[in-house]
């Protein structure tokens, strides 16, 4: 021991005898641990900017090389003969290269945003069960470009991004085969001749031209006619944001049939915080409005459809003949419970708790309010009160949370900056694929060409 | 949800997806640089066949 380290030892022992061994305020060191971390939602903001930026960035890039290969290619217009058609194409390969860069950079940034939260948790938990849980999120694949996964055994396959981009791909699609067998999902390819045979070709026609020029939510109630076909009951013309049909008025003609019972409805365009499908929505999002998020269900429709479901068997009619459907500009989702699955009791339970939870305890204003809020995904407006009760409920019920959770995620993983279609096959088959695994049944079934084709508006 | 999660957990993800972020940007920057070498032998060639033209 030097002098300096003997002066210091002493001093410390000097101080230890003037004030006593050091008081913490941390009994353990998890808890040191603990407090010395960020809290969520600064972690949440962090990866967020990150994410921003990584994005912001790499398009900057590509658009600076874009706008030198213009200039290139300009001038190799002067250029005669093919030796001038040579430089030209060797210039559109290297654009097509750079956007392809680009895409296949935002199309990993969207693997690691959905999967990543599982990487932590398979590195911590091994074993097969936890992998399963670890891999929770396989429809990442399926928002994919599927281009880029037909990739993926490619011998052409370049190093950096795409190897990154494709072995998180390949990770996933693998264990996605071998964990998750594809399940009672119902799949939404040439569904355009089921929407004919639900509705006549009259009846089709007007619910599209509704859905897509109606500011406010249209609802629209339909029982089985003999040959098939829906028949309309009745519909409320609304005028606001959101409408309601009499529950008897469905029960009455639930009786009157022992078929399906439809139970449609628009989304409205201008109070838009829980739908984005419509082409005016997009359009919107094309002239720089921004939305919080877009889904095509809302966890309001959850629970306005698992009531009428309850109301039915409650009186004694199947509950499974019920169904909902949202109505967008392009086509209709159609959602219920699968047949026997047991999801359907967990949502009634889910249903009654929030009755009781949150419309008890409210007057009917605040109550609608409420659920106008947390139905259509737009907790960022709640009070600070209300979020944490939010939170306690759905903690409450872990395995109705959890789905619920994991369908925001998917959804909102759909959502960017240059959104110009929100609703691509790949991410018809993630919505459709998710209600499959959670005893939900999905369909989207797109407008015959001849209706949105042929519109007026 | 993030009450469902340990705080531990939340760290870590967040910790995995900046990595990965990190190396998914090295690797976009890799290949557009390769390009942009693309680009500049485009251009010599192109200075090189008009000055053989004239």
């Amino acid at each position: 021991m030097n002098n300096f380290e003997a002066k210091a030892l002493q001093d410390q022992e000097e101080q230890r005898q003037l004030h006593g061994p050091q008081e913490t305020f941390f009994e353990t060191e998890a808890q040191q641990d603990a407090l010395s971390r960020k809290s969520p939602e600064i972690l949440h903001e962090e990866l967020k900017q990150e994410i921003a930026n990584g994005l912001g960035r790499t398009g900057l890039y590509v658009e600076s090389v874009s706008g030198i290969s213009e200039t290139l290619l300009k001038d190799a217009e002067n250029i005669t003969g093919s030796e001038g058609e040579e430089i030209a194409q060797r210039i559109e390969n290297l654009q097509e290269r750079s956007r392809g860069a680009l895409e296949k950079y935002r199309a990993a940034v969207a693997v690691v945003m959905l999967a990543a939260s599982s990487y932590a948790q398979a590195e911590s938990v091994p074993n097969q069960s936890g992998r399963q849980v670890a891999l929770k999120p396989a429809e990442v694949v399926s928002i994919l470009p599927s281009e880029n996964v037909n990739k993926i055994d490619s011998e052409k396959a370049p190093q950096s991004t795409e190897t990154i981009a494709y072995k998180e791909v390949h990770l996933i699609e693998n264990s996605h085969k071998e964990i998750l067998p594809k399940q009672n999902v119902e799949r939404s390819d040439s569904s355009t001749s089921d929407l004919s045979e639900r509705f006549s070709a009259r009846e089709l026609g007007r619910i599209q031209h509704i859905s897509e020029s109606k500011n406010y939510e249209h609802l629209f109630l339909y029982k089985q006619g003999r040959n098939g076909q829906l028949e309309l009951v009745t519909e409320s013309k609304g005028g606001e944001d959101s409408g309601s049909i009499d529950m008897e008025v469905v029960l009455r003609a639930a009786k009157k049939t022992k078929g399906e019972i439809y139970f449609c409805h628009t989304h409205p365009v201008e109070g838009l915080t829980d739908f984005g499908l419509s082409k005016e929505t997009i359009k919107k999002i094309q002239s720089g409005e921004k939305f919080s998020i877009l889904q095509p269900l809302s966890v309001g429709d959850l629970l306005t459809y698992s009531t009428a479901y309850s109301e039915l068997e409650k009186n004694g009619l199947n509950g499974g003949r019920f169904k909902e459907c949202v109505v967008d500009g392009e086509g209709v989702w159609e959602f219920s419970f699968q047949k026997g699955s047991s999801i359907s009791e967990k949502f009634q339970r889910y249903n009654d708790d929030f009755n009781r939870t949150f419309f008890e305890s409210r007057d009917k204003d605040s109550a609608m309010r409420f659920f106008a809020t947390v139905g259509s995904g737009n907790e960022e407006a709640l009070s600070e009160k209300e979020k944490q009760e939010w939170r306690q409920f759905n903690a409450q019920h872990p395995e109705i949370g959890r789905s619920i959770e994991e369908y925001t995620t998917i959804v909102k993983s759909f959502y960017s900056e240059d959104l110009t279609d929100v609703f691509p096959q790949e991410n018809i088959r993630a919505m459709e694929d998710w209600a499959g695994r959670h005893g939900l049944s999905l369909r989207y079934m797109p407008f015959p060409k001849s209706i949105t084709g042929h519109k007026q508006i | 949800m993030t009450d469902m999660f340990s705080a531990q957990n939340i760290q870590k993800d967040k910790e995995v997806k900046s990595k990965i972020l990190q190396q998914l940007y090295q690797g976009f920057q890799q290949e557009m640089k390769q390009l942009e070498e693309e680009q500049q032998k485009i251009l010599l060639d192109m200075i090189k066949l008009k000055k053989t033209h004239e």
